[in-house]
């Protein structure tokens, strides 16, 4: 599904992932961990082609990225869902924050509207939908910001630190949304350097150090 | 579509107090490049009646009292001469009684009409400038029965600079105010476009293509310039009726002034076009 083949990334001079080759397969939740800095967040950038790399090669949903022009880069990045540490919610009700994904794709209005109310019931906010953001708690808005991911029914799901703003109890119910989604097949990339997430989880887990990449148990 | 514009109405209710400030400069803006359009437009229109007013003046030489036809004749096939028109010395003294004020004070006492007849040659618009008048006057005044050839050279100089300049500096007048113009109007989508950045940035990583990110922009573009079009509209409307209205009476120059309302009228389109434009080039390349 994901694959990543000799990958090398530097800013200006400092390289920030060296060598990196690894792969997550369909429908696989994997987490991503390591220290501020370690890279967590320019990998994920390079799946919704925020960031390109310098060499290497990355091959998503069948995609080798080198073939994506920057006219194709919209349409590609509706396959992939990408859930932000800040949210990243517009000054807009509930209800239009997560629409936007689909008016984005010029759906009709009626299909906007059930489907909305049918994301947001999923993430236990449907009574929130014509709220403003800034009255909802800091768990509420990431459900936002979910709902939103979700709603185009993306391939793949990212999330950078979706629980780094949140208290634990918050953070869990996160990333007990997040099992759900992985149960109906989208494939979720979690990068987080909160190790009690993933501990016990059986997921398979990547830890990022020094620009490197290594596999280990979630265990 | 419909995003497109809720998004732009909605832009422009929650950022009104800076849209509307920027109506304002952009209607301000468009009042002074109407103006100089309007000095540009006047200045034309006094050109293009100048010439029809230039002629050259061919006396005769004294005891020529009879329409020397062979002459009238020969004037005629100068080139660039249009028309001509005989004056004997009777017309002419008759016509400079009528242009004082107290004739029999002034010319009563003369024993004989002192003024000799002449010929008065209109030239087409293409000969009125310096070179072809002298080239006229030159070839008049080579036949035997002309005495003197007179011009107004001052007039000839006023045609000549208002042709040079005016023209030119009116319209880059109207040039720089324009750039100015579309400078506000950059300067406010720039300065919103700072603001939702951060917006920009969700849209993108939404999988919004360029065209969906930009007409929102656009939209606020277009809305604010042809408001401040229909103002600039309005205000022009009322300066025309301040001046040429108003002041004409103690302003004669005034009187002659034109007010091409039907120009006046694209000023909306006008508005509209810049405000776009404006915002086209703030939004500038987006890039994913």
């Amino acid at each position: 599904m994901i694959r990543f083949e000799n990958v090398h990334k530097a800013f200006d001079t400092q390289a920030v992932l060296r060598d990196l080759t690894f792969n997550v397969e369909r429908g696989e939740m994997a987490y991503i961990t390591g220290p501020s800095g370690a890279g967590k967040s320019t990998l994920l950038k390079m799946i919704f082609l925020e960031e390109w790399p310098d060499e290497g090669d990355i091959l998503i949903d069948g995609i080798h990225i080198e073939d994506i022009t920057e006219n194709d880069v919209p349409f590609f990045r509706r396959r992939i869902g990408v859930v932000f540490q800040d949210f990243r919610l517009l000054n807009r009700t509930v209800f239009e924050n997560v629409a936007l994904t689909l008016r984005i794709r010029g759906e009709r209005e009626g299909y906007i509207k059930e489907s909305v109310h049918e994301t947001l019931k999923m993430v236990s906010l449907r009574h929130k939908a014509d709220s403003y953001p800034q009255y909802l708690s800091g768990g509420e808005q990431q459900r936002v910001g979910i709902a939103r991911a979700i709603i185009g029914e993306p391939s793949v799901l990212l999330a950078d630190e979706p629980t780094a703003n949140l208290d634990p109890d918050t953070a869990a119910g996160i990333v007990r949304i997040f099992k759900e989604i992985n149960a109906r097949g989208t494939t979720i990339i979690h990068a987080t350097h909160n190790r009690d997430l993933f501990r016990g989880t059986g997921y398979r887990v990547f830890r990022l150090d020094s620009g490197h990449i290594f596999p280990e148990a979630g265990l | 579509m419909s995003y497109a514009l809720s998004t732009a109405i909605s832009g422009l209710w929650r950022e009104k107090w800076i849209n509307t400030l920027c109506t304002f400069t952009i209607a301000a803006g468009l009042i002074i490049m109407s103006i100089a359009l309007l000095v540009v437009y006047n200045v034309h229109m006094v050109m293009e009646r100048m010439p029809d007013r230039f002629s050259v003046l061919v006396f005769l030489k004294d005891g020529i009292d009879k329409r020397p036809d062979d002459l009238i004749r020969n004037l005629e096939r100068i080139d660039g001469v249009k028309g001509v028109k005989y004056i004997s010395s009777d017309e002419a003294l008759s016509d400079l009684k009528a242009a004082v004020d107290d004739p029999d004070l002034v010319l009563g006492e003369l024993e004989k009409n002192p003024l000799p007849a002449s010929v008065e040659l209109r030239l087409k618009r293409e000969a009125v400038n310096d070179d072809q008048v002298i080239a006229i006057a030159k070839r008049a005044e080579a036949f035997e029965e002309v005495d003197d050839v007179h011009y107004a050279t001052s007039v000839l100089r006023v045609i000549q600079s208002l042709q040079f300049y005016a023209k030119g500096t009116g319209l880059a007048l109207v040039i720089v105010l324009g750039v100015a113009v579309l400078f506000v109007s950059y300067s406010t989508v720039k300065i919103l476009l700072y603001r939702k950045q951060d917006e920009i940035d969700t849209l993108k990583y939404l999988g919004a293509t360029k065209g969906f990110i930009r007409a929102p922009f656009l939209l606020e573009g277009a809305f604010m310039g042809c408001m401040a079009g229909i103002m600039a509209l309005s205000g022009l409307g009322l300066i025309y009726a301040a001046t040429a209205l108003e002041l004409s009476s103690s302003l004669p120059i005034l009187k002659n002034m034109e007010f091409p309302f039907a120009l006046l009228l694209s000023l909306p389109a006008a508005g509209l076009a810049i405000g776009m434009t404006g915002a086209h080039m703030a939004v500038g390349k987006i890039r994913f």
